[in-house]
């Protein structure tokens, strides 16, 4: 076989797209290494086998590099920690938010709480969609270019725990007893669906786990959503984790995106202990504190702590 | 992101191809090579074969972190030019390097004698 036939032939062993930025230059440098006309086994074997590994790399059976296996390890526990914080801030922030609808806290230190609170809340949803649309464009890129089934398997586990999770928590929430017909309904600080949206989704957050005799009055529904959401919301973070983990890898988000995460999650633990410290229970004991809040102020330190070490690590970034 | 500290550091975090990536880099640094001449001229100063594999793989990852840049194709040739990042990223691993040369040597005489 010559030099030329060789090297074209050891190439293929290499992934398309690697082919497509080094191919060329690659086949030079083995024709040329070549040149004699002698094509050492050896080191056509050596050629092949790196690129079966690199094949098995672009798969993501191998992490791409320490650097990047690094990167991709601290950006998913990241993610999955700000997304337990979110979904316990949630939690707390929703009841709260049921509260104003019926009537506003009379204390300053739960209104000055709920202001913070609430622009937190806003400010994770804007920090969401700034995120999506960065990155939506990128990964329908690379889903349609096809390829790459550990892309389209992630792609659709975050679509269909995504799906389930908010058409199951638009579903429940219609029996939000926040404005179950009551006439002072969204007189809150947000609308009255938004309150109840946040409720529904985060319904399995509750102390109602801890007492079995008053969960057997709930629906069958509600309770099998209770139980089933999480599971919904683990199955889109999966998927998350697994499309991040190949889309993002070119272009590695800001780090200001990271600093505005991790300031507005100290933002709203903050708004969540001034009410919890708030002494005020508020008209018709409506802004009572429980033991299910300090267990969630206690998981959202916990992940704040997780998700900042895990985001703010230095890592090498890839690029 | 890539900071400049982080890009200093990047040769170490390597692991089994910091020894190739400094070995590209030092190539580098007197002018861009295209990857046939950069396994000549790195046989030459060190007496190592890089596999074509192991180089390019190498020359993926330096590429990614910026320390080096592809120049235009040369005859499907595409040479490497070094960046200001991986002048001072090779800079920095070197002098380290040369700082552990430094104090092995001088406890070997100590301990052995000078050869």
């Amino acid at each position: 076989m010559n030099a030329e036939r060789a090297a074209r032939w050891c190439t293929r062993a290499y992934p398309a797209s690697w082919r497509e930025h080094y191919g060329d230059e690659f086949e030079c440098l083995l024709e040329d290494q070549w040149a004699d006309g002698h094509v050492s086994l050896r080191s056509a074997t050596g050629v092949i086998a790196s690129g079966v590994l690199t094949r098995a790399t672009h798969l993501g059976l191998r992490p791409r590099s320490d650097i990047a296996r690094a990167q991709r390890l601290s950006g998913a526990w990241g993610t999955v920690a700000a997304t337990v914080f979110v979904l316990f801030g949630a939690a707390i922030w929703s009841q709260l938010t049921i509260g104003w609808q019926w009537a506003p806290p009379s204390s300053t230190g739960t209104r000055g709480a709920m202001w913070v609170m609430t622009s937190s809340m806003a400010f994770f949803a804007l920090l969401a969609l700034v995120s999506l649309a960065g990155f939506a464009r990128r990964w329908a890129r690379q889903v349609i270019r096809g390829g790459d089934r550990v892309l389209v398997a992630s792609s659709l586990a975050l679509l269909g725990g995504a799906t389930t999770f908010i058409v199951g928590a638009i579903h429940f929430s219609r029996h939000w007893p926040g404005t179950h017909g009551h006439p002072w309904a969204n007189q809150g600080l947000v609308p009255g669906g938004v309150g109840a949206f946040a409720w529904s989704a985060t319904q399995s957050i509750t102390a109602y786990w801890a007492h079995p005799t008053a969960l057997a009055h709930f629906p069958a529904a509600d309770v099998a959503w209770m139980a089933l959401s999480p599971l919904a919301l683990g199955c889109a973070l999966a998927g998350l984790v697994g499309v991040a983990a190949r889309v993002s890898a070119p272009t590695t988000r800001p780090l200001w995106w990271f600093r505005a995460v991790g300031a507005n999650m100290f933002l709203f633990l903050f708004g969540s202990l001034w009410w919890l410290v708030d002494g005020d229970a508020g008209p018709r004991n409506l802004y009572h504190k429980g033991a299910i809040d300090v267990i969630d102020v206690i998981v959202m330190s916990a992940t704040l702590w997780w998700c900042v070490s895990s985001l703010f690590r230095r890592v090498p970034a890839e690029n | 992101m890539t900071t400049d500290a982080e890009r200093t550091d990047a040769l170490g975090s390597f692991g089994r191809y910091a020894g190739p990536a400094t070995l590209i880099l030092a190539s580098l640094a007197d002018g861009p090579k295209h990857g046939y001449a950069l396994t000549k001229d790195i046989e030459a100063i060190a007496s190592v074969t890089l596999a074509p594999g192991t180089l390019y793989e190498a020359l993926r990852r330096i590429e990614t972190l910026g320390l080096i840049v592809a120049l235009a194709a040369e005859d499907r040739r595409k040479p490497y030019e070094l960046t200001a990042a991986g002048a001072t990223a090779l800079r920095s691993h070197l002098s380290t390097q040369r700082q552990i040369a430094e104090v092995g040597l001088k406890r070997l005489a100590g301990t052995w004698g000078v050869a």
